[in-house]
C-alpha cells in the first residue's frame, strides 16, 4: 500500500521490536482527575467516563462543534430491490444529504436485510473503504464469490444467521483530509471566517465517526432493523473511527475493531509502529491539540485503553494480526487488558491476564473479546466468522 | 466538429460496456444447486480405454497412467512437441541476498534462458532457503505469472510483516524450515494476451519451419505454463539446498489447474496444493456446476489445446474426467482447498473427484483418511491423509488458513513431524520471537 521508499523510512525510524519499547506509564483508567479511585458503576458513569470522553474530545479526536445554523438531513431512497441475491434479502440504496447555509454534503448508504426473518434484525454497520456510491459497488452476485460484497464483507454469511448489514463509505463526508473542502462535513460547522477546525475540533476520524452516527440515525428509522442491536465495524483507519463512534454514541450496541492500531485499539505510550508522529505526518486525522504530544507521549493524560473502557458495558471485539507491525498488535492487546477493570466493574469479563491469548485462539463470548490471528493487515474470512459468532453470542443471548 | 467529439465518446462507451457484458455473459446461467446436476457416469479409472481391468501398480504405471496422461495432453491441455532444433535451457544467478528478512533466509534470483538458433527467451525464478537448515529443505513452488520480475516476491510492507507482496507468508514458511520457489511462467507466452490463439513466446522456439499456429494437439496456455514449472524443476535439480523430491506445487484458480497438470506429467514434483482450482483442475466436468467444459471452450479457448473443441457439447463422451488427473498425482500427497460459496469452481465436484482418485492411492498402499463419501462439514480439515481436504467458509481465492494447512501438510508428509499450529512457530520457547532477532533487552511494562 505504500511505496517502498516510504516503508524503508518506517523500518529505520519506527519501533517494531518489543525490546525497543520504551518505559511508559499509562494513565489510570479508574483514577479521577480529582485523584479519587472509582469503585462503583455510578462513579464511573457520572464522573470518570465523562472526564475521559472530554479528554478524547479535547486532545485526541476533537469535539463536534455546534453549527451556526442547524444541519438538515434528508434521506433519499435511490433504489429498493426486494429480491436481492436470489430473494435472500432486501437491498435499500440511500443517498443522505446534509445541508445548511454553508453548503451541502452527501453520503451514500446501502442496507441489506434478510427476507423470511420475522421481526427486526440485529445489524452490522460496516465502515468501508470501497464506495457504496454506485449500483455497481453494491452487488453480490458473483458466481466465484457468491454473496460477497465489494467492501469485502461476506453478506451471505450474515444473511444465513438472520443478520442485516449496512455499509457506508467511511470518509465519504471527509473528502479532503487536510483542508476539509469539497464534500467535507467539517465546513458546514464553521463559524464566521473560520477556515479549518479549531485546535479542539474534529479531524478526519471525528468526521467519520459523525458519519457513522448519521447512518445510525437512519437505521433507527428503518423498521426492518433492531435498533438496539446494531454493531459497528471498521478496519484500519476506519477501525479507529468505529471505536470513537461507539464510545461517543451509545446507540451502537457493540464495536468491532479490525487492525485499528494507533489511534484505535493500540496504546500511544508504546510508540510502537505507527505512532503519534506518523499519525500527524500528512494530514489531520486527529485534532490539532494532539500534535503537541508528538514525541511527548508521556505527557498524555489519556490513552487508548480508556477508549475501550468508555464503550463498556457494550461488547467490544479487537482483532489483531500477528504480522501487522504498523498497528502494534501487542499494544492492541495491552489496551484491552488495561481496559478490563471497567468491564469488571459492570460484572463482565474482559482480558484480565497480562499474557496475550495464544495465536488464533479467539474468545467471542466475553464482553471485551480479543484475538491475535496469523497474518497481517486486512480482512480474512475467519475474521468475519468470528464477528458473526460474537453477534450470535451477545445478541441472541439477550433474547428477542 | 462538435458532432465528431460526441461520436468518439459514444464509441468508447460502447466498447467499455461490451467488455463488461462479456464477463457477465461468461458467468450467466451457471448452475449452482445440487439439484441441477445431471445424471452422469464417470469413466472408470481402473479400466483402460480398450476395456482392460487394471489390478496392479505395474499395470497402472505401464498402461493406464500413460494413456490417461497422453489423452489429457493431446485433448485437454496440449502436449509439448519436439522442436525442429533442440531447445537448450541455461541457468544464471542474477542476484543473491544471504541476509534476506533479517538473515532468516537466502534469496536467489535465477535467470532461466531457453534458446535455439531461432531466438532466446528468459524466465526469472526466485528461491528462498532458510539459513539455518542442516539438510536440503522441502519447498513450496508457488505458481505465479510474473511476480518475480514484478516485485511480488519482495518484502516491503510492515503491515504484513514477513509476507512477500503477492501474499505468501514467507517468514512463517522459513521459520518452519520450508523454502519457497516461484518463477515467471507468464514470460513464456507472447502475443496478444486476449487473442483466441496463442502465439510468440516459447512457441517460436518450438514451431517447425513455416509453422505459425499451434497444431491441434499441442500447447494450450496451461501446457506452456506447466512447461515453465518443469523447467523450474530442471533448475532445482541442479542445486543442493532445496530437496528437489520435496517440492510442493501450489496454485490458486487457473494457476492451480496448471499445478495439477504439471505434477501429473512431471513426477519429479512431490506434492500438489490445489487451491480453488475448479474445472480443468480438481472438479468433475460432468457435474456441470459452475464453469463447464463448453463454457471454457467458448470463453477461454486459448487455455486448452485446440483439440479440446472436439468435445464441446459432448462432455459425456469424454473418456476422461478430472478424478483421473488427480489419480495421476498418486502416490504423491495432494491437498484440496475449496471455498463454500465458490460455485464457479464447484467444491463438491472437487470432493467427488478426490474420492474417485482414491483407488489408485490405495493401490500404492497410501491412506486416504476420508471417513465417508459424504463431503465433510465446512471448516473441517483432513490433514493426516495422502489426500488432504478442506472446504472452508469463504470464496474463490487463497485464504491465510489455506497457507497454514499447506505448511502443516508439508510438515506431516515431508518432514515427518506432528503438524504444528502457528503458535508453536511464533512462540518457539513460550515467548514471542522478536522481529529483530539480533536485538536483546526487554521492555518493562508498568501500569
Amino acid at each position: 500500500m505504500n511505496a517502498t521508499g516510504q516503508d524503508k523510512e518506517w523500518e529505520n525510524n519506527v519501533i517494531y521490536s518489543e525490546s525497543k519499547v520504551p518505559f511508559y506509564e499509562l494513565p489510570d483508567v479508574m483514577m479521577t482527575i480529582e485523584g479519587k479511585r472509582v469503585t462503583t458503576v455510578q462513579e464511573w458513569e457520572q464522573v470518570r467516563r465523562p472526564q475521559i470522553m472530554g479528554m478524547f474530545a479535547g486532545l485526541i479526536y476533537g469535539r463536534i462543534p455546534e453549527p451556526e445554523q442547524p444541519v438538515m438531513q434528508v434521506n433519499e431512497v435511490l433504489s429498493v430491490d426486494k429480491n436481492f441475491l436470489d430473494g435472500k434479502c432486501t437491498l435499500k440504496h440511500l443517498l443522505i444529504k446534509f445541508s445548511n447555509h454553508r453548503g451541502e454534503v452527501k453520503m451514500h448508504m446501502v442496507v441489506y436485510t434478510p427476507n423470511n426473518v420475522a421481526g427486526p434484525v440485529p445489524t452490522l454497520l460496516q465502515l468501508s473503504f470501497s464506495g457504496v456510491e454506485s449500483s455497481g459497488d453494491i452487488g453480490a452476485n458473483n458466481v466465484q464469490s457468491y454473496g460477497n460484497l465489494n467492501s469485502g464483507l461476506p453478506l451471505i454469511y450474515f444473511l444465513n444467521k438472520g443478520f442485516g448489514v449496512a455499509i457506508i463509505h467511511g470518509g465519504e463526508v471527509v473528502s479532503d483530509e487536510n483542508g476539509f473542502g469539497g464534500n467535507s462535513v467539517q465546513r458546514l460547522y464553521y463559524h464566521g471566517n473560520q477556515s479549518l477546525p479549531r485546535a479542539d475540533e474534529w479531524g478526519v476520524l471525528g468526521g467519520i465517526a459523525w458519519q457513522a452516527s448519521r447512518a445510525m440515525d437512519y437505521l433507527e428509522s428503518d423498521a426492518a432493523i433492531d435498533k438496539s442491536k446494531v454493531a459497528i465495524l471498521g478496519f484500519s483507519k476506519l477501525g479507529k473511527s468505529a471505536l470513537w463512534a461507539a464510545a461517543q454514541d451509545t446507540r451502537f450496541a457493540m464495536a468491532f475493531s479490525q487492525n485499528s492500531g494507533c489511534g484505535g485499539a493500540a496504546l500511544w505510550g508504546r510508540i510502537y509502529g505507527e505512532n503519534m508522529k506518523y499519525t500527524f505526518r500528512n494530514n489531520r486525522w486527529l485534532c490539532e491539540n494532539g500534535r503537541k504530544f508528538v514525541g511527548n507521549e508521556d505527557d498524555l493524560s489519556v490513552d487508548q485503553h480508556m477508549l475501550l473502557a468508555a464503550i463498556a458495558p457494550r461488547p467490544v471485539y479487537i482483532t489483531s494480526g500477528i504480522d501487522d507491525n504498523w498497528a502494534d498488535p501487542m499494544g492492541e492487546y495491552l489496551s484491552a487488558h488495561f481496559a478490563t477493570p471497567v468491564f469488571e466493574l459492570y460484572g463482565l469479563t474482559g482480558q484480565p491476564s497480562p499474557e496475550r491469548p495464544k495465536l488464533n485462539e479467539p474468545s467471542e463470548d466475553r464482553a471485551l473479546s480479543y484475538v491475535v490471528r496469523t497474518s497481517g493487515h486486512g480482512y480474512f474470512q475467519s475474521d468475519w466468522d468470528r464477528y458473526i459468532k460474537c453477534m450470535e453470542f451477545h445478541f441472541k443471548k439477550q433474547g428477542k | 466538429m462538435k458532432n465528431k467529439i460526441i461520436r468518439i465518446a459514444l464509441l468508447v462507451m460502447f466498447l467499455i460496456s461490451t467488455r463488461a457484458y462479456s464477463q457477465e455473459d461468461k458467468f450467466a446461467g451457471a448452475l449452482t444447486r445440487e439439484s441441477d446436476v445431471p445424471n452422469y457416469t464417470l469413466p472408470d479409472l481402473l479400466t483402460t480405454f480398450s476395456g482392460k481391468k487394471i489390478t496392479s501398480i505395474g499395470q497402472w504405471e505401464k498402461e493406464r497412467r500413460p494413456e490417461i496422461v497422453k489423452f489429457f495432453a493431446e485433448n485437454i491441455y496440449g502436449k509439448v512437441p519436439v522442436p525442429a532444433e533442440t531447445v537448450t535451457k541455461s541457468f544464471k544467478l542474477l542476484s543473491e541476498d544471504k541476509n534476506f528478512m533479517e538473515g532468516l533466509c537466502t534469496r536467489r534470483i535465477i535467470l532461466v534462458t531457453f534458446s535455439n538458433s531461432k531466438k532466446s527467451l528468459d524466465m526469472q525464478l526466485v528461491t528462498f532457503v532458510p539459513n539455518n537448515a542442516s539438510k536440503p529443505v522441502p519447498a513450496i513452488y508457488h505458481v505465479n505469472h510474473g511476480g518475480v520480475k514484478g516485485g511480488g516476491y519482495d518484502l516491503s510492507n510492515s503491515q504484513r510483516y514477513g509476507q512477500v507482496n503477492c501474499g505468501v507468508p514467507l517468514r512463517q514458511l522459513i521459520l518452519r524450515g520450508i523454502g519457497l520457489v516461484a518463477s515467471d511462467i507468464g514470460e513464456l507466452i507472447g502475443g496478444d494476451n486476449r487473442a483466441e490463439l496463442l502465439s510468440g513466446g516459447i512457441l517460436d522456439l518450438y514451431f517447425q519451419p513455416g509453422q505459425t499456429n499451434t497444431k491441434d494437439d499441442e500447447w494450450g496456455m496451461m501446457a506452456i505454463w506447466s512447461f515453465g514449472l518443469s523447467s523450474g524443476m530442471d533448475y532445482l535439480e541442479t542445486q543442493k539446498e532445496i530437496n528437489p523430491r520435496q517440492v510442493a506445487l501450489m496454485g490458486c484458480s487457473v494457476l492451480g489447474k496448471v499445478a495439477l497438470w504439471a505434477a501429473a506429467q512431471d513426477q519429479r514434483f512431490g506434492m500438489v496444493l490445489s487451491n480453488t482450482t475448479g474445472h480443468a483442475g480438481d472438479a468433475i466436468w460432468r457435474r456441470q456446476i459452475g464453469e463447464t467444459y463448453d463454457n471454457m471452450c467458448e470463453w477461454l479457448p486459448r487455455w486448452l489445446v485446440r483439440n479440446a473443441q472436439k468435445y464441446k457439447g459432448r462432455v459425456a463422451e469424454l473418456p476422461v474426467d478430472q478424478h483421473m488427473l488427480l489419480a495421476c498425482i498418486a502416490p504423491r500427497p495432494l491437498f484440496i482447498s475449496s471455498g463454500e460459496y465458490d460455485y464457479w469452481a464447484d467444491g463438491k465436484g472437487a470432493w467427488i473427484s478426490a474420492n474417485h482418485a482414491i483407488p489408485v492411492y490405495k493401490m500404492y498402499g497410501k491412506n486416504v483418511a476420508f471417513e465417508s463419501e459424504n463431503q465433510p462439514e465446512v471448516n473441517t480439515v483432513i490433514m493426516k491423509s495422502a489426500i488432504g481436504y478442506n472446504l472452508r467458509t469463504g470464496f474463490h481465492g487463497t485464504d491465510q488458513r489455506d497457507w497454514e494447512n499447506y505448511m502443516k501438510f508439508i510438515e506431516y508428509h515431508f518432514m515427518k513431524i506432528e503438524p504444528r499450529d502457528a503458535q508453536a512457530i511464533y512462540y518457539p520457547e513460550g515467548e514471542l520471537i522478536d522481529h529483530y532477532p539480533n536485538k536483546s533487552g526487554k521492555a518493562v511494562i508498568i501500569r
